[in-house]
């Protein structure tokens, strides 16, 4: 119980040499693995880190699109609706042009149509004409008065002859 | 009574296992011979523990020793402070074989650190230690000041602390040990059968375990205290 | 002798009083912490404990020297 001798110096190398083995089957091994695990977080870490940086970047790159196509899309309307318009005016006036053409085609056919008409009516007057002096030479009675009637007559249907 | 205390002796001797025959024999321990199987176990045991660590799934056993070394550090590096790091290998080295040197008694062997060649032996370690990272840290000349603060005249008092400290130490292990060994040996012998549990659970685990923290913490306190 | 030898040991051993008392007071004032600060009580119940294993250690020295001249003082 109570001796002292070399088992002092067999314990201090026993506890060193148990220092040691302890230090490199125990600590070393289970050191490594957490430092590992620790490694390989902090890289998942900055790879998460990264992924996030580079989402971002592509949402402010879509955003960017998005807007781009945005105002193009604004640009296209507008062009197309300066273009209708234009258009529709164009069309309005052509349409306008036409339509002054036709009114116009249509006024000189009245126009010729009644020239005819009164050229065939003056025909027939003086048929009637001719016809009623023929009956006026025939009856010879009251030259006066017959006279009278045909003048009348002329003067009824000449305003309208000249015209 | 004679019987009894003659069994006493006889369990509190540490006998020769075998003799070197150099210098007129050097007789080897028991209690080295026990140091060996600890260490032993202690290596066959972390040599399981540690077999095939992987970084992702990891199995039961090495969550075990992961939890296990990871606490044990953190303990020690609480006491020893953020200084004195590069000691907590060796303080935990130390600590592990206390821990199991003291508890060794319930298998039937006789815990080692009732040796006092054991705890002289981890004393002059620890008072080597203590020293060494005083002048590692300050220097040899700073260090050899320090003894004389606050003030010189107390400088050999401090001296004195230098075998004053181990001494403690070593004491304090041993004789908390030989005094759970004697206790647990009596009541053993009184009625073998039985009785022995409950006190064995206080005096060899509980004791055992007190004992092992205690001469850790007072080192690793000391080391601060040297490193400051 | 033998006389002689049980009252050494029985004087040895009276170094039990001074870590009993240690021991009390060292527990009283745990106590009283953990009333004022029950939240630090992990701390206080740790710092009691090592207090208790430094006294004991007295009564240990004691109860050493009580067995070795029981032992040996023949």
């Amino acid at each position: 119980m109570l001796r002292l001798d070399w088992n002092i110096l067999f314990n201090i190398i026993n506890i060193l040499i148990l220092y040691f083995l302890m230090k490199r089957f125990l600590f070393k091994p289970v050191n490594e693995i957490l430092a590992k695990r620790q490694a390989e977080a902090d890289s998942l870490f900055a790879q998460a880190g990264e992924k996030d940086a580079k989402a971002q970047e592509c949402r402010e790159k879509y955003e960017a699109l998005l807007q781009e196509a945005q105002s193009e899309k604004e640009k296209i309307v507008s062009d197309a609706r300066k273009d209708a318009s234009s258009e529709y005016s164009r069309i309005l006036d052509e349409a306008k042009g036409k339509a002054e053409g036709l009114v116009e085609k249509a006024q000189m056919d009245a126009k010729k149509e009644k020239q005819a008409i009164l050229q065939q009516a003056d025909a027939e007057i003086q048929d009637m004409v001719l016809a009623a002096a023929a009956r006026v030479a025939g009856a010879a009675d009251g030259k006066e008065n017959d006279r009278e009637l045909y003048d009348r007559f002329l003067a009824k249907t000449a305003v309208p002859n000249q015209q | 009574m004679e019987k009894l205390a003659a069994n006493l002796l006889e369990e509190l001797t540490c006998e020769t296992v075998f003799t070197i025959p150099v210098l007129g024999g050097i007789g080897v321990a028991e209690s080295t011979v026990i140091t060996w199987v600890i260490m032993a176990l202690l290596v066959l045991l972390s040599l399981w523990l540690t077999r095939d660590l992987k970084v992702n799934q990891i199995s039961k056993r090495q969550a075990a020793v992961e939890a296990l070394v990871t606490w044990l550090n953190g303990f020690v590096e609480d006491m020893i402070g953020e200084e004195g790091k590069e000691y907590v290998p060796y303080l935990v080295s130390v600590l592990i074989y206390i821990a199991v040197a003291n508890v060794i008694g319930l298998i039937g062997l006789k815990p080692p650190t009732k040796d006092l060649n054991v705890t002289v032996a981890l004393a002059v370690m620890s008072i080597v230690l203590i020293e060494a990272s005083g002048i590692r840290k300050k220097g040899l000349k700073k260090w050899a000041k320090g003894f004389a603060e606050p003030v010189a005249i107390i400088a050999p008092i401090n001296v004195l602390e230098i075998f004053i400290r181990p001494l403690s130490l070593c004491m304090r292990l041993f004789g908390n040990v030989l005094g759970a060994f004697v206790i647990m040996e009596l009541i053993k012998q009184l009625v073998p059968v039985g009785l022995p549990l409950p006190f064995s659970f206080y005096f060899d685990i509980f004791d055992g375990l007190i004992q092992a923290y205690v001469f850790v913490f007072l080192t690793s306190l000391f080391i601060k205290e040297a490193v400051e | 002798m033998s006389t002689l030898i049980a009252i050494g040991a029985g004087i040895a051993v009276l170094t039990g009083i001074g870590a009993g008392i240690g021991i009390g007071i060292a527990t009283a004032k745990a106590t009283d912490a953990v009333a004022r600060q029950p939240e630090a009580e992990g701390k206080i119940s740790k710092l009691l404990l090592l207090g208790c294993a430094l006294a004991e250690a007295t009564a240990i020295y004691g109860f050493v020297i009580a067995l070795l001249i029981i032992l040996f003082l023949k």
